[in-house]
């Protein structure tokens, strides 16, 4: 739960748009399509249970 | 509070990476730094909150008043905190709804408060 998540997330994106590009060039769009989808999905499960834990925090600290 | 600031300053550079091709990312990592700096502040908000629970043992204020101020102080950053992340990409409808939904969340949770003013006042005025 440090700056790292933040840099995690920056490389995943730079390398999910560099391996779109070199499927754009060699002609396969539908794999670009598919990688940048699983590029979304995979940072979205990072995120979510920090997402998750903070409202939880939340729920409990102001016993909401 | 330096590092909080620092965190910001990378967490925009990068995110402004992405704001020319991939803008899901620029989403993604703006969002992983509202909730790491929450993670920051947290310690602090621990803080005040013990003193106020000191501070009701020394003055006799009804717990339940102490609760509703603590529950409209939750729900207000919820809102706040959604409604701004989603302002902050273009959809500002989606936030007016949030905010909107949060008020009126509001406003029903402190409506015993209402009633009890009324009481106390008719209580004065009766006599």
């Amino acid at each position: 739960m440090t700056i790292l998540l933040i840099i995690k997330i920056a490389a995943v994106g730079i390398l999910i748009s560099i391996v779109n590009q070199i499927l754009k060039q060699s002609g396969k769009d539908d794999m670009a399509y598919f990688t940048s989808l699983s590029g979304i999905i995979l940072v979205l499960l990072w995120i979510l249970p920090y997402l998750a834990e903070l409202f939880e925090i939340i729920k409990k600290m102001f016993e909401l | 509070m330096i590092k909080i600031a620092l965190v910001g300053i990378i967490a925009v550079i990068l995110s402004n990476f992405f704001k020319g091709n991939k803008e899901e990312y620029s989403i993604y990592i703006s969002l992983a730094t509202c909730i790491l700096v929450f993670y920051m502040g947290f310690g602090k908000l621990e803080i005040i909150l013990d003193t106020i629970g000191k501070l009701q043992s020394y003055i006799k204020i009804n717990h339940s008043y102490m609760n509703i101020l603590l529950k409209i102080i939750g729900i207000t950053y919820v809102t706040e905190f959604s409604a701004s992340i989603c302002k902050d990409f273009g959809y500002s409808s989606i936030s007016n709804q949030i905010e909107l939904v949060g008020k009126l969340s509001i406003l029903a949770i402190s409506m015993p408060v209402l009633l009890a003013v009324l009481e106390t006042i008719n209580n004065f005025l009766s006599i």
